[in-house]
């Protein structure tokens, strides 16, 4: 084990699995010779050479549609797409092709490509540079969409993405690229669609995404000492979702709290509560509590983004309200 | 006034015993509440007041058993009511209770904003006893709320409180309640009364066999969750009703209590099987319908493991609870990286996923039915170490303190019969694992050692194996493995 | 490219064997037996046949939906029909149109109904080939509606910076749907003005399958050779509206102008005058084709619909539920 932080992770899960497999390579707006605007490629372009990672275009409709070709005609390519917000470009390369290809062909075709992007509020990057798109793609079957939260997961989920034969959206908290954890030094890799349970408790479960699962940790920490002991369970692959070990978790601890970075309405908290309902709703012991953005695009001003943002208060707020505190 | 009498519940019954009262005396009772169980030979029965009014008397005590047709109480109207008869006790100490009825204008520092507030907390929130003196007073608790500016009315708030133009003698007043009362006014649901309860809170009390409004009236709340429900057992022990495990909730909610009958067999007791025995009764039929269980047996000549277990107790002592069944793990573990499709189970249709850690399940018979905690890693473990797991996961499983974790993740499972003096016992298997190793009593019988005949200790072990995935080969081989491991018993402490 | 008397009766037949299995299934989708909603290209068959005919069996093809003829050179007919027909025999067993299929066995790139988004997906399979070092090269057909997205622009673009071998082969048959093209493109004459990438570009008689073959020759012969893309603008004509549901609003006279060049007719008239083929040989292929074509949808029509499971096959690499719950 060695610390790491997630640009790190990231840096090295690319390099060995362009070392691994020569049908993987990697392009994007920048992450060449630059090495990406947060870095994360710096020095891949030096050590695999211009074939196997390059710049492109400032068009994600050129990266969406090329990654999808390659990906059906025998390559694995990972692209990145420097901002969430710029998915919506894409979103019809991702939904309306490389989503449905393995179901549109009758050979087993798949479409091995990974979509990195970023994501995460909190750098006063303003509306459009800042916004997490899960909710524009959780509706989408055919789509594997991951989001990590330590350096650990980071490294192990993109070489499983890079790896796995659907295509997949792996989102990364920009904000959190300087995370430190620890990081087995040898070959690994964590399996998308599995949850895990970051943090054993019993007395209320909280389900937390990304970014948000540091901030649902921190809070149980300051929850402990309250007496509190909350279960926090990162189901790492959003879509498609692993949700028995959130029904059993919700089976022991009777209460149930979500937490994400986008909007709470509409979002995916909405989606982990509504199977809950259906699951296990005679284990409930309280109303199940959702914890996310108001629904306003992300400000601009330091003091409303912070308003905006989920953060631990929020999340200690709704683990008392189903205790009844 | 309707005299309460212990009725014949069924053709054989000659007495009963008053297992609880669920009212005090002086306590109000609406038509259709229970108000007190009983039990007989067959089963646990309530009585349900007929009319309105409130519990007059207690003419037999909780514990006492006596004959059919015996007065038990009475049940009458206000003014007969025992003069004096005090429910205190009922006021809430603790907790934060709920802002959503504290009148506007009222800023409240302590309070944290509520964003998700419950629309039936609109009525002010009140103790049982402060509601039912307002009722009786026709005092609105509104007015109270607003007056006070407390957040949960207490009795003490009610008596306090002067209505504007109104008689505090509660005889002679008739007022109709508020609209925003009638949330907090019984209702007809004898069961619940006017208390709302979440869903566990539901499942549990049903469970316990208790009313919510008992529950309610006992920790001072209109909203019960499940703490409440706990609090509510651990403070009035009563005969325990089956914990809530596994199925429970979609279970227990619909069964009812029994009656007997004079013409038709008296039915104890029915209803879907709940707990640990609906567990069974699920996973059982899942074996039934979709497994080629076949079963395979070896005969074990145990006398030098009983020697060698009789050995290790004198000399660990109480240290250490030591257990055949740990020898028979240990074995057990030894032999199934070599016929690892016995650790195993079958994740679908055509799918076998073999373990590379070996977990196994000790099957333990409870009261409440059948459970099957896990030993991890039961490969790594010495004799020693399997002793002392074993028996905590015994106790635990008798108390009902196992963890979530404890409960599952098992590779293989192992069921020892032999205790209850199964001379053979063939376990089913525990799905989707693929096999189960049955132990059975240790008996005397004659065998054969350097041509004498000679008393020996034999065991009979049973494996019963998913023939689907398991052929016969491997499962005599693993047998015979185990066997030889069991027959020399010194090589199972290295 | 020189032709021997078999490669151009093989062209003629191909010609004639698309333009006979669109009669049938405009016939049968009349008489209401085809549940897909015909796109048909009657009329603009000497594209795709001259153009595949181009390309070698390991070229990757990325058709529009209304490119039959390449895929009815490469996929069994009783698939084709089948996909018609939503039957188990179908390219996907049913769960997508014909009109969209894709298979890797016959190098046909699976598309979508977004009109032109398949081309920055031909240029990808231009990236596959120079990641896996191989001489593969793609065709994408697309009409000249997708010239007017920018799909159409950004693929253009990323394929001649990075001189990929891809050809791009507009199939002009002058109407967007229901709208000439004329109104609504800012060009002169051509659209292959728009462009001015750095990369070749023609102008072809789409009707004239040798024409089609040599333009399209010469474009793959390029881009094997490491020299990047072409554009080639076919014009050409359909002799249906855009979709079979669609009133004709187009001039009973332009139809009947462009009939007078119809692609089978020029070929078959050229074949009689060389010699290549005789009357006879010629009322055989057709009477051996419509039998064949005949038994395919009969075929079809007896194939049995697909079972429900048959659409839960949404990820190759999890197992999932109903409701995409992960499966353990």
């Amino acid at each position: 084990m060695s610390e790491h932080t997630v640009r790190e992770s990231i840096n090295r899960a690319l390099a060995e699995e362009l070392e691994r497999d020569e049908r993987v390579f990697l392009y994007g707006e920048d992450v060449g010779d630059y090495g990406g605007l947060y870095q994360v490629t710096d020095g891949l372009q030096d050590r695999f050479g211009e074939e196997r990672v390059f710049d492109t275009p400032l068009s994600e409709t050129t990266l969406g549609g090329t990654a999808v070709g390659a990906a059906l005609t025998g390559t694995r390519p990972v692209v990145e797409i420097m901002f969430g917000d710029f998915m919506a470009i894409i979103a019809d390369q991702i939904t309306n092709f490389a989503a449905k290809m393995y179901f549109n062909y009758g050979d087993g075709t798949g479409v091995p490509m990974v979509v990195r992007t970023t994501y995460g509020a909190g750098d006063q990057f303003g509306l459009h540079h800042s916004q997490s798109p899960i909710g524009w793609f959780q509706n989408v079957p055919g789509i594997k969409i991951v989001a990590p939260s330590t350096p650990h997961d980071y490294k192990g989920l993109l070489k499983a993405s890079i790896r796995d034969d659907d295509p997949v959206i792996f989102l990364e908290n920009k904000l959190r690229y300087e995370d430190e954890g620890e990081v087995p030094d040898g070959e690994y890799t964590v399996p998308l669609c599995r949850s895990e349970r970051k943090r054993k408790g019993e007395d209320v479960t909280v389900v937390a995404i990304g970014g948000m699962v540091d901030v649902a940790m921190e809070a149980a920490e300051r929850l402990e000492a309250d007496g509190v002991d909350a279960e926090v369970i990162d189901p790492r692959t959003v879509v498609p979702l692993d949700k028995e070990p959130i029904f059993d978790s919700v089976r022991k601890t009777h209460r149930l709290v979500i937490v994400h970075e986008a909007a709470t309405f509409g979002g995916f908290g909405g989606e982990i509560a509504a199977e809950v309902a259906e699951e296990a709703l005679f284990y409930l012991d309280a109303p199940i509590e959702r914890v996310g953005a108001p629904f306003t695009p992300v400000p601009f001003a330091e003091n409303l983004e912070e308003a905006y943002l989920p953060d631990e208060e929020d999340v200690i707020e709704a683990v008392q309200n189903t205790l009844g505190r | 006034m309707q005299t309460l009498t212990l009725p014949k519940g069924g053709k054989t019954m000659e007495e009963g015993t008053v297992v609880e009262w669920l009212l005090e005396e002086g306590e109000p009772v609406s038509a259709g509440e229970p108000v007190l169980y009983f039990e007989s030979d067959k089963a646990t029965s309530e009585i349900t007041a007929d009319e309105d009014g409130v519990l007059l008397e207690r003419s037999v005590a909780e514990g006492e058993t006596v004959p059919v047709g015996t007065e038990l109480g009475r049940i009458g109207s206000d003014d007969e009511a025992i003069e004096g008869a005090d429910t205190a006790g009922t006021e809430p100490t603790d907790g934060e209770p709920d802002p959503a009825g504290k009148p506007e204008g009222e800023p409240d520092p302590g309070s944290k904003p509520k964003p998700n507030s419950d629309p039936a907390g609109a009525a002010p929130r009140a103790t049982p006893s402060a509601r039912r003196i307002a009722r009786e007073r026709g005092v609105s608790l509104s007015a109270v709320a607003a007056e006070t500016g407390v957040r949960q009315i207490t009795r003490d708030d009610v008596e306090a409180y002067t209505p504007v133009g109104a008689d505090t003698n509660g005889d002679d007043v008739t007022t109709a309640a508020e609209p925003d009362e009638l949330t907090v006014e019984p209702v007809s649901n004898p069961e619940y009364g006017d208390v709302l309860g979440s869903p566990w809170a539901r499942v549990l009390a049903a469970n316990h066999g208790i009313p919510l409004s008992a529950v309610a009236d006992e920790t001072g709340t209109d909203r019960v969750r499940a703490s409440d429900v706990a609090a509510y057992v651990e403070n009035e022990p009563r005969e325990p009703g089956p914990e809530p495990t596994g199925p429970g909730p979609d279970a227990a909610v619909g069964t009812e209590p029994v009656t007997g009958s004079i013409d038709e067999p008296a039915i104890a007791r029915e209803g879907p099987p709940t707990g640990a025995r609906g567990v069974m009764f699920d996973r059982m039929s899942t074996v039934a319908n979709e497994y080629a269980s076949t079963t395979t047996v070896a005969r074990v000549d145990v006398t030098d493991l009983v020697s060698l277990y009789d050995q290790l107790s004198a000399a660990w002592g109480e240290d250490v609870p030591l257990s055949l069944t740990a020898f028979v793990v240990r074995a057990v573990a030894r032999s199934l990286p070599e016929h690892d499709v016995l650790n195993a189970e079958v994740t679908s249709e055509e799918n076998v996923r073999v373990y590379e850690d070996i977990n196994v399940g000790i099957a333990a018979d409870t009261d409440e039915g059948l459970l099957v905690p896990t030993i991890y890693d039961a490969d790594d473990r010495t004799v020693r170490a399997l002793s002392r797991e074993i028996d905590r996961l015994a106790s635990g499983a008798r108390d009902g303190t196992l963890d979530h974790d404890d409960m599952q993740n098992g590779t293989f499972t192992v069921s020892n019969a032999g205790n209850l003096g199964a001379y053979i016992n063939t376990p089913q298997i525990n799905p989707p694992q693929t096999a189960v190793l049955g132990m059975c009593a240790i008996v005397d019988e004659p065998g054969v050692v350097d041509g004498e005949v000679v008393p020996r200790k034999m065991m009979h072990l049973t494996l019963t194996y998913d023939h689907r995935v398991v052929e016969g080969a491997t499962a005599v081989g693993f047998l015979r493995t185990v066997k030889s491991l069991l027959e020399s018993p010194e090589s199972l402490l290295s | 490219m020189n032709l021997n008397d078999e490669q151009r009766r093989e062209i003629y037949e191909n010609l004639l064997f698309a333009r006979r299995f669109e009669e049938t299934v405009l016939e049968a989708y009349e008489s209401g037996g085809v549940p897909e909603l015909p796109h048909l290209s009657i009329g603009q068959e000497a594209v795709g046949v001259g153009a595949t005919y181009a390309l070698s069996e390991d070229d990757w093809i990325a058709p529009s939906l209304r490119t039959r003829a390449p895929i009815l050179m490469r996929v069994p007919l009783k698939e084709v029909t089948a996909g018609m027909y939503g039957t188990v025999s179908g390219p996907s067993e049913g769960r997508t149109t014909q009109h969209h299929m894709g298979s890797t066995e016959h190098g046909i790139l699976g598309t979508t109904g977004m009109v032109g988004s398949h081309l920055n997906a031909a240029v990808g399979a231009g990236l596959s080939s120079r990641q896996l070092g191989d001489d593969r090269v793609s065709a994408v057909f697309f009409g000249d509606g997708a010239t007017t997205r920018g799909e159409f622009h950004t693929a253009l673009n990323y394929a001649a910076v990075e001189d990929l071998p891809v050809v791009f082969i507009i199939e002009n048959n002058g109407w967007t749907e229901e709208t000439p093209i004329e109104q609504v493109t800012a060009v002169e004459e051509d659209l292959i003005e728009f462009a001015g990438h750095d990369l070749p570009s023609s102008v072809v008689d789409g009707q004239d399958a040798d024409e089609v073959l040599a333009a399209t020759s010469e474009a793959v012969d390029r881009a094997r050779e490491g020299n990047g893309p072409t554009l080639l603008e076919m014009k050409t004509y359909r002799y249906r509206p855009h979709a079979e549901v669609i009133q004709e609003r187009r001039d009973e006279a332009e139809i009947k102008r462009w009939k007078q060049r119809d692609p089978v007719k020029i070929y078959r008239d050229r074949l009689l005058d060389d010699g290549v083929v005789d009357e006879a040989w010629l009322e055989d292929l057709d009477a051996s084709l419509r039998e064949e074509i005949e038994a395919s949808f009969e075929f079809a029509q007896n194939d049995p619909a697909p079972p429900e499971e048959t659409m839960y096959h949404v990820y190759k690499d999890v197992e999932v539920d109903r409701d995409g719950g992960v499966v353990r």
